[in-house]
């Protein structure tokens, strides 16, 4: 069943004119501008049909905008080359379109396509040359450094070819004369594998052009070079007007991008708001045109004048949409959220003293007041799903805890948990019951004798996590047990999966370790921290390492590192400082991804791993045993690895690399390091 | 950037005698009078320029202050001096910039940067003691740059001056206190009473907005370093525990971790531009200084600079901002504050040091510069480029402790019978700044980028995820090996300045380095 639910009216970012004021980052604050404030807007109704033949649909102002573009998106109307675009660092690729539909709000002309803030936008385009010209508008409602708004390039993330390689217009604080002022359009562009160039040019003096409709036309000619001959001169028009300012001296500063950025390939991306490392864009964008040449100025400023910029549109409200999930192994009510207080019950779930124990579940509630949503309650009996635990002979009733950081003791609702036995993260109650309509809650619940330990990690709607912990004293004896059921009132919960929190336990056996244990049990290590001893490696020799890897789980990097040097390291210093001659072969993460130095001048690559489902694989890394066969040969370096996973599943991996500064009379020297885990060295043989 | 890295630990240091072997200030423990500098608007130099060349020289001046500000003041230089030109230039990015000049033979004559490790370990400022030493108007500025050997960077010769000086502050919102029914302390305050302010600041009725204790852009550390003990315990002077010889942060851990769990607690307010800003207020860019909700602000001076002190800004929204001491731990009367503070000198590569001393001190702390400065900042209709009066672009604090200077910066504040005695109880404490510790401290940037930072101690700790406590021994032996590294690196016998000044450092002070260096190493 498919329900969707209409929030009630969300507080739109429209209607606040809190002034953005002091940097909070930034040594030279300067005096802040009012944002802007659009007037009332109307929210476009969600229902759209499919055109087909959308490139074939021409804007009506067909006197002046050239109408042989190669790409011409209106965002009128659905469109089967438009897509949403999810950012998951957990995901290979990290951007990736999904099947979402598309939200639209009134544009510069008809409408435009709206991003929520959680996921941007891939458009089906490919590179249309070396000459061309991009035009788009973009009305954003917030701004960040390195935020995309539109992003493209023929290897955005160099998944393919090893080299990052695109055009960013973004924001940023170039402005040497105000570097505390968000700028935008800032124009980025990268060529990793052409020289690592990366020219970034600022306009000077512009703001952050938040909440205004402004259309961006930029025309490349790659037979327009800069005056060393290393860069494309690109041709910026703001609202129609070529913008090219100057700099202290007088000179003019065009805007300067790398080669090729419109080059066809078999991984172009195109992509609106969003992109493989920066916040996500949330706005509006229309009328995007492609040409395969640079228009000239009267056209660009044809197609700033066919749209409306004082165009208005209301930021559309969330719509829950609930899809009941299959998986889950029980529920409390039902989508239509009618679900009464105290009525329905999971199975307990005991919680041991000095144990922690993990529930995973979906709730969904109707935002009308906070306490609309899951409750645990600890009583002393077990029982099955849907028993009041009221019914359960003997029963004594601990603590009921409701979402929204509030509770009772020992069955009394006059028997109030103290407030200060709660932290909560949010600060606007009314918001808080609206992004909890619609969260992905992790509980995390242990026991110290009488007091029960709560981290409640509810992710809204917006991916961000609304935390509440809360440390009760009850008044459980030693010798009473503990189980916790869950309840709640006008929600639905679908409960997903219970399971032991996972634990570092050090290993006595360990030969060395890196990172230690944070006070919530998370695996603490900074990135080039730590490092353990090298080993030296013969020429034609195999060496076969076990390790136990602990990682937060919450990225793919978040694990432990192999280094390849040709100098021998003594643990826990870091390795430069340790030898004028240290020279980094190479890094090997153990997600398949690597480097080596020199702008991996000596540096060749391959992986391969067994596994597709990069959140499984992660999940397991969580805790993992792991073998890895090291095999060095002539220049080539092998590795073998095994990991076998937290969730019971063996994954295998392995990266051949070729370092061709390595020879046989070359000493080879590996060592480990890593971020976010904790690493055991178990043996080395 | 650098800002975030910032962890520090001082302490008021009155008694402290000035850094022994430095020139700069001979034990000369100043007080806040005036000792002898001009005490009204004139433009009388205020000590003797008779020996400064007659030729006809032009002098660049590189900086990171308002450009228009400095625009003019190079006029006045001029005016004063009509024989020397001043040309001023903003730095975009000091090493880039500066490496740049030096391959291309055009480096400034002076310049002020952001961090001074660049310039120490390039050579690029000269020693100016012997100006300094002889020009009484040192006599009579910020009491700690002679006490603490700022500019000295623990030697025995001058290399720099601060040149623009902010020092931290708390604010307080009168109309919170108000509305929450809460008291508005003493200015005379103490740190427990502060943190006491901001927990019962932190009011949640649980209907739309919560009241936040704290908004901050200075982490508290940073104020607690300055505040942690007597002189007598630890005679701090710098970031991290720093006395001169070397860091203890177990002082610094004490103040990360009261923050911490501040936020921990729910006692900070969201930070401008984050989806916790949007779903507390309504909007992404909101900056909780303009909220009305938070009570206690850890800020830059700056900030009412810029901001809550421009023409209708507290009106708008209902706010009654005015400053406070920072806080002392211990019972001391006399308040270090930790700040922004820009060092500058004179180049290596100059050849009219002599003169481009006396720029170096008109725009930093010279009476003639700073009556010039007050004659800019007091004329509104002044503007620069974004149309901003001066006085709100940046503007910075005397360091100069002349008497007319004061009134005339003091009069630029609010004056009202309501809010004056605050900002005299303020100005009346940041007095004795001490640098955030890249200005001042060889080897501290280092320290910070390769280990304090990579180590993401700050989001660790404020995360829960570890105590601050458990990194004070690493991070205490990392901090004193970078210190001595650099030490070696910028004043031993290999360095860049022993092209000019042969090994700075003594054999004495090259063995107590080398000894740290070689125990980091075993």
């Amino acid at each position: 069943m498919n329900k969707k639910i209409y929030g009630s009216a969300m507080s739109t970012v429209l209607a606040l004119s809190l002034l953005a004021g002091c940097s909070g980052t930034d040594d030279n604050p300067t005096t802040a501008a009012p944002t802007t404030q659009p007037a009332e807007t109307t929210t476009v109704a969600e229902e759209t049909t499919k055109a087909a033949e959308v490139e074939t649909t021409a804007p009506d102002n067909t006197a002046e905008i050239p109408q042989d573009y190669k790409y011409y998106f209106s965002f009128d109307e659905a469109d089967e080359r438009v897509h949403y675009a999810s950012q998951d660092m957990s995901a290979t690729p990290i951007v990736q379109a999904t099947n979402d539909e598309i939200t639209y709000v009134t544009g510069v002309k008809g409408n435009a396509i709206y991003l929520d803030g959680t996921k941007g936008a891939k458009l089906d385009v490919n590179g249309v040359g070396s000459t061309y010209t991009v035009s788009f508008w973009v009305n954003p409602l917030r701004s960040a450094q390195y935020m995309p708004t539109l992003q493209y390039g023929p290897d955005i993330h160099g998944d393919v070819t090893g080299g990052q390689h695109y055009v960013n217009f973004t924001w940023a604080k170039w402005d040497p004369e105000d570097t505390s002022v968000l700028e935008y359009p800032c124009v980025w562009a990268y060529d990793q594998n052409d020289d690592a160039k990366w020219p970034n040019w600022y306009p000077g003096g512009l703001d952050d052009r938040v909440k205004e409709w402004t259309n961006i036309t930029m025309t490349v000619d790659e037979n327009e070079l800069s005056a060393d001959g290393t860069l494309v001169i690109a041709h910026l028009y703001i609202n129609g007007e070529e913008f090219i300012p100057t700099d202290s001296d007088g000179n003019e500063r065009p805007v300067q991008i790398v080669f090729n950025t419109m080059a066809a390939s078999d991984n172009y991306d195109f992509l609106l708001g969003v992109n493989y490392w920066d916040a996500i864009f949330k706005g509006a964008f229309d009328e995007i045109y492609i040409y395969d040449y640079a228009v000239d100025a009267d056209v660009a400023k044809a197609l700033y004048e066919a749209g409306d910029a004082s165009a208005k549109y209301e930021e559309p409200e969330y719509i829950v949409e609930i899809v009941e999930d299959a998986n889950a192994i029980d529920t409390l009510g039902t989508p239509d959220l009618d679900l009464a207080f105290w009525s329905e019950f999971t199975e307990t779930v005991e919680i041991k003293d000095g144990d922690s124990k993990v529930i995973k579940f979906n709730n969904y509630s109707d935002g009308v007041n906070s306490y609309d949503n899951y409750v645990m309650v600890f009583t002393n009996q077990a029982h099955a799903a849907d028993v009041d635990p009221n019914s359960v002979e003997g029963n004594k009733e601990f603590a009921a805890v409701r979402a929204d950081a509030y509770g009772w003791l020992d069955g009394n609702g006059e028997n109030v948990i103290p407030e200060s036995s709660f932290t909560y993260t949010w600060g606007n109650w009314s918001k808080w019951a609206q992004l909890m309509r619609d969260a992905e809650v992790t509980l995390t619940v242990s026991r110290e004798g009488n007091i029960i330990k709560i981290n409640a990690s509810n992710i809204d709607y917006n991916n961000a996590e609304q935390l509440m912990t809360a440390t009760i004293e009850t008044s459980m004896a030693d010798s009473d047990s503990c189980f916790l059921t869950l309840t709640g009132e006008k929600c639905y919960v679908e409960l997903l999966s219970v399971g032991d929190a996972l634990k570092i336990e050090p290993d006595s056996n360990a030969i060395d370790h890196l990172g230690s244990v944070g006070d919530n049990g998370a695996p603490v290590l900074g990135w080039w921290s730590d490092w353990t001893g090298a080993y030296e490696i013969a020429d034609g020799e195999t060496k076969t390492v076990t390790l136990r890897n602990y990682s937060s789980g919450a990225e793919n990097w978040h694990n432990f590192v192999t280094v390849f040097a040709n100098t021998n390291i003594e643990g826990h210093k870091a390795p430069a400082d340790q030898s004028t001659d240290y020279y980094e072969y190479c890094v090997l993460r153990a997600d398949a991804y690597g480097w080596g130095s020199e702008d991996n001048a000596h540096y060749s690559p391959e992986f391969t791993t067994s596994w597709t489902d990069w959140s499984a694989w992660l999940a397991a890394m969580k805790k993992a045993d792991v073998t890895i066969n090291i095999n060095r040969s002539g220049s080539v370096l092998t590795l073998d690895y095994v990991f076998a996973g937290y969730d019971g599943v063996e994954y295998t991996e392995t990266a051949k690399v070729t370092c061709d500064v390595i020879d046989a009379s070359k000493p080879v020297y590996f060592f480990f390091t890593g971020e976010s885990a904790y690493i055991e060295l178990l043996s080395v043989e | 950037m650098k800002k975030q890295l910032t962890c520090s630990l001082l302490v008021a240091a009155m008694a402290v005698s000035a850094l022994a072997g430095c020139s700069g200030g001979g034990g000369d423990t100043q007080t806040t009078t005036n000792a002898g500098g001009s005490s009204s608007n004139n433009n009388n130099s205020s000590s003797d320029t008779t020996d400064l060349t007659t030729d006809k020289i032009t002098l660049t001046y590189w900086h990171y202050e308002d450009e228009t500000t400095i625009q003019l003041m190079c006029e006045k230089f001029n005016a004063l001096h009509p024989n020397i030109t001043v040309e001023p230039k903003v730095i975009s990015d000091m090493s880039t910039d500066l490496s740049a000049a030096a391959a291309a033979g055009t480096f400034p004559d002076i310049f002020s940067g952001t961090d001074s490790d660049t310039a120490l370990a390039n050579a690029y400022w000269a020693d100016i003691s012997e100006y300094y030493d002889a020009d009484p108007e040192t006599q009579n500025l910020l009491p700690t740059i002679s006490e603490y050997g700022i500019g000295c960077f623990d030697t025995s010769m001058r290399f720099a001056v601060p040149t623009y000086y902010s020092p931290s502050a708390v604010f307080i919102d009168r109309n919170v206190i108000e509305h929450l029914n809460l008291e508005m302390p003493d200015t005379d305050w103490t740190w427990d009473e502060m943190i006491q302010l901001i927990k019962d600041a932190t009011v949640d009725d649980r209907t739309g907005m919560k009241y936040y204790g704290l908004g901050y852009y200075n982490r508290l550390d940073s104020l607690y370093g300055i505040a942690a003990c007597s002189p007598e315990e630890r005679a701090i002077k710098g970031e991290f525990g720093f006395n001169g010889d070397d860091f203890d942060l177990s002082y610094w851990a004490v103040g990360e971790q009261q923050f911490a769990d501040l936020k921990v607690g729910g006692y900070v307010s969201p930070q401008q531009d984050t989806q916790a800003m949007e779903d507390w207020s309504g909007d992404w860019s909101t900056w909780f200084g303009s909220t009305g909700h938070v009570a206690v602000f850890s800020e830059g001076f700056w900030s009412y600079q810029n901001i809550w002190g421009t023409d209708g800004y507290q009106e708008e929204y209902g706010l009654d901002i005015v400053p406070y001491v920072t806080p002392n731990v211990v019972d001391e009367k006399e308040h270090n504050v930790i700040s922004t503070m820009y060092m500058g000198g004179v180049s290596t590569s100059c050849n009219y040091k002599r003169e481009a001393y006396e720029v170096l001190k008109f725009m930093s702390f010279g009476v003639d510069g700073w009556n010039a400065r007050m004659d800019i900042y007091e004329d509104e209709s002044i503007t620069n480029s974004s149309g901003v009066a001066l006085k709100h672009s940046n503007m910075p604090v005397p360091i100069t402790l002349d008497e007319g200077v004061w009134s005339r910066y003091k009069a630029l504040f609010p004056t009202d019978e309501e809010h004056k005695p605050f900002w005299d109880d303020y100005f009346s404490s940041i007095t004795r700044p001490v640098p955030y510790g890249w200005y001042n401290i060889a080897g501290y940037w280092n320290f910070c980028d390769q280990y304090f930072n990579k180590i993401q101690i700050h989001e660790t700790v404020d995360a829960g995820a570890a105590k601050a406590a458990d990194y004070v021994e690493e991070a205490t032996r990392q901090a004193n090996y970078y210190h001595a590294e650099a030490m070696l690196g910028y004043f031993g016998a290999d360095s860049a300045y022993a092209e000019y000044y042969g090994q700075i450092l003594s054999d004495e002070d090259v063995a107590k380095y080398q000894a740290v260096v070689d125990s980091f190493a075993q």
